[in-house]
């Protein structure tokens, strides 16, 4: 592969600018010929990853070059500015025009003419024009006619580990969501560590109609435990009851961050057992304006509502700050636990993943003025309540969402 | 009325009779749970800048308090931690209990507790007597059967006009409210166009679906300068809807009318100042259609703080099944660069296709587009053969406008019919 040579020479020959624009150029033009040519996937290794999905008449084939490929390609570190391209194909096997919505794969995507303009001092200015030409031209169209194929890059913001992201692909009056993970080298989210098919055996599972819930969530379960189980940690103040695909789609939908096995950030999370096991998954946000996050931390439960498995959960506000803050002293989670709680059902709400949600009984309540210590020496206080959320594989208009007032039961 | 809740404290004076005994009976019930402080103990604003809507069924009165006020409500200073409260009273006079979603007011809100810990400086140990404070001040989500709340809600500062939402939602209804609050100290642009004096009667044209299409492929390409003798940024947009639902659909889409120049008193004092090269000078600057400057400005503020979106809008003489057209020009900023005065300005993205599908996509995740369409009327301009702008920036196009019909209900993006008049845009590069 002639570029991918010219891609090191070039490396190499970083002394001299004028030879490097030169390169450039060459690089420039031999990649987007190596590699958006119509004998593509036979070319780039991470076109050869793409993952495949098919809704009606449209399928997807979705890829993430890793930063040194996206390197070998452009001869630009993209990643360390925090964009990450993605590689998509859509393929229209039906009869009307179908468009791709850039916005739901990242609200906040580049442009492609931004990303060139990012990079616009790098070249040698005869070659600034060509690498404009090259991210507008290997750009995704967004419609795509019946019968046809399209592929191109999205510019997206980089995140750490396994991309997930949502494609959502609409017609007149139609719309086909696909939610995709691809994994990324080196990476592994922690409830990939976690055998979900073993957890429970056949005799353990428990299954009910959905209406019928409330009452097995209600005597089963209360608090996270510490390892020893005789400790009483957080309360578990959120049950999602949903597919698995539904459950990462809303996650997803919603912001938040996968975190990896052993990862510093959960360890925290990773102190709170139930049913004598450490979280299934734990998943982060930070706010958009400061160093603070949201965490959740979910368990599998051996109920089977319908067809939906169940969680049981805990969500909270980890308050500190910046690295160095948390440096000086431990996790700073703020006590007003149910705060926590309602932000997720909004996110749910707002992200357009909520069928319905009710409020059920809890771990009971604990007064602001006596808060309740878990084993760790936090304090929290609640209405002692817990929040159910049914979530959705399919995006659900806000005004679709059930609320289910579940009558009070009698022991209340 | 706004200043007599303010005075009453508790109960407006219009009213009736009926309603205040209910009223004040729901007090007396909530006083006998446990957020006693929520009517009894509220903090208001110390200022007469009280706005109210009024829906069927529900009341919402706002306030914001200024940087200095909220350092006599709360004891200490939150702007400079890029903490905004917002005071906020929820009236429900229905039967029904209600829901108020802080994340229609920013979906970054903080909580009480949160607020109290970023405005202590993140102190290694929580103030238990300041925390109840601020938990007590905040307000509540539920709303129950003729109750009031009333309280604060923490969010991010918005410099000039604070825009927000209040979303508010029962088992049957939705209320969404648009609150559009000027805030002292910060500078103020909020702008309001006399919309009934820009027409008179007579020009007024209520146009079918046909000729919807035809007279908006006819409207000028693109904006000028004051003159009207330069032509600039192509005029690819149209929007179509009601005034109030064009205003909630782009707030709820992040847009808000913050550091805008335009049209009014401030961009004449600024234009008498410079003359002829005002473009060079304001990186939001007015354009020309119709021989006036815009009448709407709107910005989105994207990851960082160079990269905006600008959008302008004109009201056209044109209705369509009673609602006002509107035609307008949308910019992506993709940076920031130097003029030959050393005088910075935003380098748009040439690419205006891409920003005006943005646009389209934007509102229809903010759930306020029921359908969309393309007329031609702007002229194409090809990568290798650019236009430009007022300002020198160069652009390419298919040559097409995107006309979006806005959706006063909330419209998911399967529902969005797509007004094929045989026109369709080059959104496309054959693989």
């Amino acid at each position: 592969m002639p570029e991918i040579i010219l891609t090191k020479l070039l490396r190499e020959s970083r002394a001299g600018v004028l030879a490097a624009g030169a390169l450039v150029a060459l690089v420039l033009s031999g990649c987007a010929t190596a590699v958006f040519a119509p004998s593509l996937p036979g070319t780039s290794e991470f076109v050869q990853r793409g993952i495949s999905q098919t809704k009606n008449a449209v399928e997807i084939t979705a890829s993430v070059p890793s930063a040194k490929e996206v390197e070998l390609l452009t001869g630009i570190d993209m990643y360390a500015d925090g964009i990450q391209p993605i590689w998509l194909r859509v393929e229209n096997n039906g009869d009307q025009s179908v468009r791709v919505a850039l916005l739901s794969i990242d609200e906040n995507y580049f442009s492609p003419l931004e990303v060139a303009w990012i990079y616009r001092k790098q070249f040698a200015s005869g070659s600034r024009s060509d690498m404009e030409r090259w991210f507008v031209e290997n750009s995704l169209p967004r419609r795509v006619p019946p019968g046809q194929s399209r592929s191109g890059f999205v510019f997206t913001h980089a995140s750490v580990g396994t991309k997930g992201f949502n494609v959502d692909v609409y017609a007149d009056r139609q719309s086909m969501n696909f939610t995709f993970f691809v994994p990324l080298p080196g990476f592994r989210p922690d409830y990939m560590d976690v055998d979900f098919l073993e957890i429970y055996g056949a005799e353990e599972v428990v299954r009910i109609e959905f209406p019928v819930l409330r009452e097995h969530i209600d005597r089963a379960i209360c608090c996270t435990s510490d390892v020893s189980g005789q400790l009483s940690g957080d309360p578990l103040n959120v049950v999602i009851v949903g597919t698995p695909t539904a459950i990462r789609r809303s996650l997803l939908r919603g912001g938040w961050q996968e975190t990896e096995t052993g990862s510093e950030l959960t360890r925290l999370a990773r102190s709170h057992y139930h049913r004598g096991r450490q979280p299934d998954g734990t998943f982060h946000m930070a706010r958009p304006d400061g160093g603070e996050r949201k965490e959740l931390r979910l368990w599998l439960t051996p109920i089977i509502a319908g067809t939906e498995s169940v969680w049981v959960g805990h969500v909270s506000y980890d308050m500190k700050g910046s690295l160095f803050i948390r440096e000086l002293s431990d996790y700073q989670v703020d006590p007003d636990v149910d705060a926590a709680r309602m932000f997720l059902l909004q996110n749910f709400w707002y992200s357009q993943s909520l069928r319905g949600f009710s409020m059920a009984r809890g771990v009971g309540a604990a007064d602001i003025g006596a808060p309740r210590k878990n084993f760790v020496g936090n304090d929290y206080f609640t209405d002692g309540k817990r929040v159910v959320l049914q979530v959705s594989e399919e995006p659900v208009a806000m005004d679709e969402t059930e609320i289910i007032i579940w009558e009070p039961l009698g022991n209340d | 009325m706004t200043s007599a809740i303010r005075r009453a404290g508790v109960v407006p004076r219009s009213i009736t009779t009926v309603w205040i005994l209910i009223s004040l009976l729901a007090c007396a019930i909530a006083a006998g749970q446990s957020r006693e402080l929520a009517e009894t103990g509220q903090i208001e604003p110390p200022n007469d800048r009280f706005h109210s809507v009024t829906q069927d069924g529900v009341r919402v009165t706002s306030s914001v308090p200024s940087s200095s006020e909220t350092i006599q409500i709360f004891g200490m200073g939150l702007y400079a931690r890029n903490i905004q409260p917002v005071w906020l009273r929820i009236e429900n006079l229905t039967d029904d209990d209600f829901w108020f979603l802080p994340t229609g007011v920013d979906e970054a809100y903080f909580t009480p507790i949160e607020t109290s810990y970023r405005g202590q400086n993140r102190v290694p140990f929580l103030d238990w007597i300041i925390n109840r404070d601020f938990h007590a001040l905040s307000m509540d989500m539920h709303i129950g059967p003729n109750e009031a709340r009333s309280g604060y809600v923490f969010t991010r500062v918005d410099q000039g006009t604070k825009s927000f939402n209040v979303d508010v939602i029962s088992q049957d209804e939705q209320f969404r409210m648009s609150f559009f609050v000027p805030v002292p100290g910060l500078k103020i642009d909020h702008y309001e166009v006399a919309w009934e004096s820009l027409y008179d009667e007579s020009e007024i044209r209520d146009v079918g679906l046909d000729e919807l299409f035809s007279s908006i492929e006819s409207l000028p390409c693109c904006v000028t300068n004051k003159n009207g003798k330069s032509n600039g940024d192509p005029l690819n947009l149209v929007i179509v809807g009601d005034i109030y639902d064009a205003y909630y659909s782009f707030l709820r889409a992040g847009w808000d009318e913050t550091e805008t120049i335009y049209g009014g008193s401030l961009w004449k004092t600024l234009g008498s100042a410079l003359s002829g090269s005002e473009y060079r000078y304001s990186p939001v600057s007015a354009l020309y259609v119709f021989g006036r400057a815009q009448d709407v400005a709107l910005q989105k503020a994207r990851t960082s703080i160079h990269n905006r979106n600008h959008l302008r809008l004109w009201l056209t003489p044109l209705r369509y099944e009673g609602q006002p057209v509107f035609v307008g020009q949308i910019s992506r900023d993709i940076g920031v660069r130097f003029t030959w005065k050393s005088v910075t300005t935003h380098k748009i993205d040439p690419d205006v296709d891409e920003t005006r599908e943005y646009l389209l996509e934007d509102l229809a995740y903010a759930q306020s587009v029921r359908g969309f369409g393309y007329t031609g009327g702007v002229g194409a301009a090809s990568f290798d053969s650019p236009r430009t702008n007022l300002t020198g920036d160069p652009y390419f196009s298919d040559g097409l406008r995107l006309i979006i019909f806005l959706s006063a209900e909330a419209t998911d993006i399967s529902e969005i019919e797509f007004v094929d008049r045989g026109t369709h845009p080059i959104l496309e590069r054959p693989e």
